[in-house]
């Protein structure tokens, strides 16, 4: 069974103006996703900005209030039951930002103790104990534990915000751009730590990103946002073997390729790739400019595709 | 602002001279004026004594007497005591109040943050100095505690609308996002989290206020609406000077107060400005 689905999920931010705040219209941030989580894999959320992707990993664990649609993890809908403490503790986030997620004016200790606090009665020692293990787990030193935020470098910040992620053994983990904050030298260094974590602790990821490269390096099936919409749902290696979608094509096509010698035939395909999205646009996306519904076209590949077929 | 806020606020005073010195010397005399005055004995310094009219300063009266024949010394230690105790509440009042009502109406924001914000409007279009006249008037009694609660209720306002703006923008940090998935209340959110953030801007908003503030008294009674005579303060001594005859010739009576108002507030000031530079890391000296 999947461990998180996602039911022609929306999000709508209203748009106020005017004297009275009357609400005009609406920003459709998610306009219908469905998608599923198997429990112990990496699904990756791409898109360009504004897709959508970041509110619907906030929509899943409660930050962004969710319009219509269901969200169910394990079986149960997080949307009709209020989320019960059980249900709040195994959703669990890694922010996109390790400058803005750590409380300047606390210490490393209460900033992971956060969490415990709330859903568990430790002595002091006892949390003084656990800290000092997942300070281990993330690779800190025990000395860190005194210490503030802005000690610490942007990647060891991040693995504290990891160790809070982790503090209460979360099964999901939405990860919100963990790394775009970061160098290259230490997004990779961060990354693999994920995914030893996930083998140890047997972590389900939702991970959102825009970097390609990232998302072909950690994840087991990959969800192609545009516009509030899925446009292309496949395993790793379909979506970048075998782009269905124009909008996939074209994003695939622009991952940089490192020999010199291929670039005239890369800036060819580009264009060609261009051309094709500007030409098939009207064909692949409806009136509104929005992708169609996501059809089977193999076993475990989805791509939102005019009516008539391929 | 990092960790160390407060050591930054505290290095910012030692290194402006100035302030470092008003802060000793307001502490000195806090300190001062508090010890004194458990030993004067308030019933029988403001006794009328009619065999000691306004007697110049000597050895047995150090500032000499008012038209009463009452110690003026001994008015200006208790005084003192009951403006800085006014100037203290009143400020510990308004800004609990006005810190609440920001951090709770900026940290919620949207409905709350409407409705909150028109219960302030409609303080801020009281007239303040009609009620509080009113107030004095039809109130038989009163005194430093009432007047201090008197005054908060138009006092609140400015610190409400500072700490608002400042709470709106740290809502929208991460970490508070961080607090809630972490399943954290919004009670313990705004302070536990949220209050450490802007503790720097709260010491020094107090601090400016608490130089208005010991002002705030002794402008009411000079204008005959503070406290009656029996109750001696800053203000009470300065009114004796609305008498031509006491501005010109009995100086000792309404000088020393008159200074020690100046230099109260003076003193607060400079420690408020340094504070408040000390905020600003452009303009810090430390």
């Amino acid at each position: 069974m999947a461990l998180l689905k996602l039911e022609d999920l929306h999000v709508h931010f209203p748009i106020r103006s005017g004297v009275f705040k009357r609400i005009v219209g609406h920003v459709k941030a998610v306009n219908g996703v469905s998608l599923e989580l198997k429990s112990g894999e990496t699904y990756g959320l791409v898109g360009e900005s504004g897709s959508g992707k970041t509110t619907t990993g906030r929509a899943v664990i409660g930050l962004n209030e969710i319009t219509s649609g269901k969200v169910f993890y394990a079986g149960k809908n997080l949307i009709e039951k209020k989320r019960t403490k059980e249900l709040r503790r195994e959703i669990q986030m890694i922010f996109q930002d390790p400058y803005s997620s750590l409380n300047p004016k606390k210490r490393v200790l209460d900033i992971i103790a956060e969490p415990l606090r709330n859903f568990e009665s430790l002595t002091k020692q006892e949390e003084q104990k656990r800290v000092q293990q997942l300070l281990s787990q993330v690779g800190l030193s025990q000395k860190s534990i005194a210490k503030y935020p802005h000690e610490f470098s942007g990647g060891q910040r991040q693995r504290i915000g990891i160790a809070r992620a982790i503090a209460l053994q979360p099964k999901l983990i939405i990860a919100d751009e963990p790394v775009s904050a970061l160098d290259v030298s230490v997004q990779a260094q961060v990354l693999n730590f994920m995914k030893d974590l996930q083998k140890e602790l047997n972590l389900t990821y939702l991970l959102i990103s825009h970097d390609l490269g990232i998302i072909r390096h950690m994840c087991d099936r990959i969800g192609i946002m545009y516009k509030g919409r899925l446009v292309e749902e496949a395993t790793a290696k379909e979506i970048y073997e075998n782009p269905q979608h124009i909008y996939t094509k074209r994003l695939i096509s622009s991952i940089p390729d490192i020999d010199p010698k291929n670039r005239g035939k890369m800036m060819a395909l580009r264009e060609e790739v261009k051309r094709d999205f500007d030409e098939k646009y009207n064909q692949y996306f409806d009136e509104n400019g929005l992708a169609y519904d996501l059809k089977a076209i193999a076993a475990d590949h989805f791509a939102a595709l005019p009516g008539e077929g391929q | 602002m990092e960790h160390s806020g407060f050591r930054i606020l505290w290095r910012e005073i030692v290194r402006d001279k100035l302030a470092l010195i008003s802060l000793i010397f307001f502490m000195m005399m806090v300190a001062f004026v508090f010890g004194i005055s458990l030993f004067l004995d308030e019933s029988e310094i403001v006794t009328v004594d009619l065999f000691a009219i306004h007697e110049p300063p000597s050895s047995q009266f150090w500032l000499g007497t008012d038209y009463g024949g009452r110690d003026v010394f001994g008015q200006l230690i208790i005084g003192t005591r009951n403006s800085l105790s006014i100037g203290i509440l009143v400020t510990l009042i308004s800004g609990i109040v006005g810190i609440t009502m920001g951090v709770v109406s900026g940290y919620f924001g949207g409905t709350v943050d409407n409705i909150l914000m028109r219960i302030l409007d409609f303080f801020m279009i009281l007239p303040t100095l009609m009620i509080v006249i009113v107030f004095v008037s039809i109130v038989p009694n009163y005194g430093v505690m009432s007047f201090s609660l008197i005054m908060s209720v138009f006092l609140w306002m400015g610190i409400a609308r500072l700490i608002r703006s400042k709470a709106l923008q740290e809502k929208e940090l991460d970490y508070v996002n961080a607090s809630k998935t972490a399943g954290s209340s919004h009670l313990k959110i705004i302070f536990k989290q949220v209050l450490p953030n802007i503790s720097s801007l709260i010491i020094v908003t107090m601090t400016l206020n608490l130089a208005a503030n010991i002002g705030l008294e002794s402008g009411l009674s000079f204008l005959g609406f503070g406290f009656p005579e029996s109750t001696p303060s800053l203000g009470t001594l300065v009114s004796y000077a609305r008498n031509p005859q006491t501005l010109e010739y009995r100086w000792w009576i309404w000088l020393p107060a008159s200074l020690l108002i100046l230099i109260l507030m003076l003193s607060i000031n400079n420690v408020g400005q340094a504070l408040k530079r000390a905020t600003d890391a452009k303009q810090r000296r430390g």
